[in-house]
């Protein structure tokens, strides 16, 4: 009876306490969506390359080989020939390689000289492939592929033409060779987004003419006679390696990195990934701090609330004194509901939550690359909402306290 | 009974002592029946002196002529049927003591008379002591022992 009483209390005052349950919901899908956007994040930069088991590069930081031949941030010191190339290329663990020219741009974005097999082998998050959205891959010597945020930055569509600039913000550019955009990839959330894809011939072809970093002047050979010749690499920037069996990689990469003839190396992109992220995760810290004050202004907001819903109830308790209730029975009805009022409103924060994702998660993934996983709360996750729960119950012993403290006359007083 | 711990001063005022107030201070959520049985919940005593609340519940309603409203809200009584309800649940589980605090101050002169009557006709049939405090001295006729306020704070002069 005493439950039926404090339930058609709550109903009584429905209003204010869907107020307060609506708070809480909001706070805790808000925690979650945070929480969510943080591993979603570590996840989609953890996913940037898959099922390439080994990178090989110049000898360098691990962390560095990372970042040029996968993030496109920063420059190789130095290249690999490509004898060493062929070399690698040759030895019985390796399934498949992918060379990786880079030094040229477009605009903001870095130039990418590859083979038709990268579009192949490149794979991200947990497997997916790059699509091409529109248009085709290179077919043409003076074809190229660009990324998603290449045509949105700059607008480009298939067929328009691209001028490659020598260099990293460099202000000569290969204007005599231009090139025609053949197709535009699906948004990856990867640095391919981000990339303007050519050949490894399309990269000799446009320094055929050039010498010691400058073009010869006066020399320009045309894009035809260009079509006729042999064009072979003379160095790659990188190289992704897939191997045979999983058991050889790591003989593989001791083989390399003993290579006799250069000073090369190979690096787990996993290892190599994780050891970027212990470098960036400050972002993640941070998103942490912002998830922690989000639970403390929601705890702090529904003291609030359950403070001033003790003001509507003071009369209530009082009554319930007079006929002779304990003060601790009055102290758990506060508590019961404040109790009830959180978990009701986290269950709703929870189906807000997936609601949102259920809306937002193709958005999110084609926006910003960012994938937002659907599944079931982590038991971090509830660990916070069963925080949020017992919180409320320490929060409403204040309140509780009070109603204790103020006597039975002055609750009598109050007038509904 | 200063000298009581809280808890035990609560027992004491569950068991021994049917209120009413001015406002009569019903649950207005509640129904009139959980209303009526309330005080029952936090005295075994007078829980154990009714059969079943219900029934009792429905016996005083029937008595006090509101015999209808066990299941409606109180809040969507009319004033004098709250202040039976109060009376009512006052009188349930037959506590030695009613305290009654200006219950007829709402009322006039003949719903006055009417109510007195019947709250002195169950008083009478339980054999329960009623304290009544009442600005009104027309009503004093009807009591065996009348203490005016007046009196009582001169004395306590005197003692200070």
């Amino acid at each position: 009876m005493i439950l039926r009483l404090a339930l058609g209390s709550l109903a009584a005052r429905a209003l204010t306490v869907s107020m307060t349950v609506l708070a809480i919901a909001l706070s805790v899908a808000l925690f979650l969506g945070v929480e969510k956007v943080r591993t979603g994040a570590k996840a989609s930069f953890a996913d940037t390359i898959y099922g390439t088991d080994l990178i090989v590069g110049a000898r360098t930081g691990s962390v560095q080989l990372l970042l040029y031949s996968v993030f496109r941030i920063g420059n190789a010191t130095n290249n690999v020939s490509w004898e060493t190339y062929q070399d690698i290329a040759e030895r019985p663990e390796v399934a498949w390689i992918v060379p990786i020219s880079l030094g040229d741009s477009h605009r903001q974005f870095r130039v990418m000289g590859t083979t038709l097999e990268f579009f192949e082998h490149y794979k991200f998050r947990q497997g997916r492939g790059l699509e091409v959205a529109d248009g085709a891959l290179m077919a043409d010597l003076f074809d190229t592929v660009i990324g998603a945020d290449v045509a949105q930055a700059l607008g480009y569509t298939v067929g328009d033409p691209i001028v490659v600039a020598h260099g990293i913000a460099s202000f000569t550019e290969h204007e005599d060779q231009p090139f025609r955009v053949s197709g535009i990839l699906e948004k990856t959330g990867t640095p391919v987004d981000r990339t303007v894809i050519v050949s490894m011939e399309a990269i000799e072809a446009i320094h055929v003419d050039w010498q010691n970093g400058a073009q010869v002047p006066g020399q320009s050979t045309p894009a035809d006679v260009l079509r006729q010749m042999t064009l072979t690499p003379k160095a790659v920037t990188a190289a992704l390696v897939g191997v045979e069996s999983r058991l050889q990689t790591f003989g593989l990469q001791r083989a390399i990195n003993q290579y006799p003839e250069e000073p090369v190396m190979a690096v787990l992109p996993g290892v190599a990934l994780q050891e970027l992220w212990a470098i960036v995760g400050v972002a993640e810290t941070a998103l942490l701090g912002v998830s922690a004050m989000v639970v403390v202004t929601a705890l702090i907001g529904m003291m609030a609330t359950i403070f001033s819903s003790l003001n509507e109830r003071r009369r209530e308790m009082a009554i319930f004194r007079a006929m002779g209730a304990r003060p601790r029975t009055v102290m758990g009805l506060l508590v019961l509901e404040a109790v009830v009022t959180a978990a009701v409103g986290a269950l709703i924060g929870i189906l807000l939550l997936y609601l949102g994702l259920i809306i937002a998660q193709p958005v999110i993934d084609s926006a910003y690359g960012l994938w937002l996983p659907i599944e079931a709360p982590s038991l971090r996750e509830l660990w916070v909402l069963l925080g949020v729960i017992a919180a409320s119950a320490i929060v409403s012993m204040v309140p509780a306290i009070r109603a204790y403290r103020l006597s039975l006359a002055d609750g009598m007083m109050v007038r509904t | 009974m200063s000298d009581l711990s809280g808890g035990r001063r609560d027992t004491l005022r569950a068991e021994q002592i049917g209120m009413i107030f001015q406002q009569f201070n019903l649950l207005p959520f509640g129904s009139v029946l959980d209303n009526i049985v309330l005080p029952l919940r936090f005295a075994p005593e007078r829980r154990g002196r009714v059969g079943d609340p219900k029934v009792e519940a429905r016996a005083l309603c029937e008595a006090l002529g509101i015999p209808d409203v066990l299941e409606m809200k109180a809040s969507a009584l009319s004033v004098g049927q709250q202040q039976r309800v109060a009376v009512a649940r006052a009188m349930i589980g037959r506590p030695p003591i009613i305290i009654a605090d200006e219950p007829t101050s709402a009322l006039d002169e003949t719903s006055q008379a009417a109510f007195l009557d019947l709250l002195f006709d169950q008083v009478g049939q339980h054999g329960t002591a009623l304290v009544m405090v009442s600005h009104d001295p027309r009503l004093s006729d009807r009591f065996d022992r009348v203490l005016r306020m007046e009196d009582i704070v001169q004395l306590e002069r005197q003692d200070a």
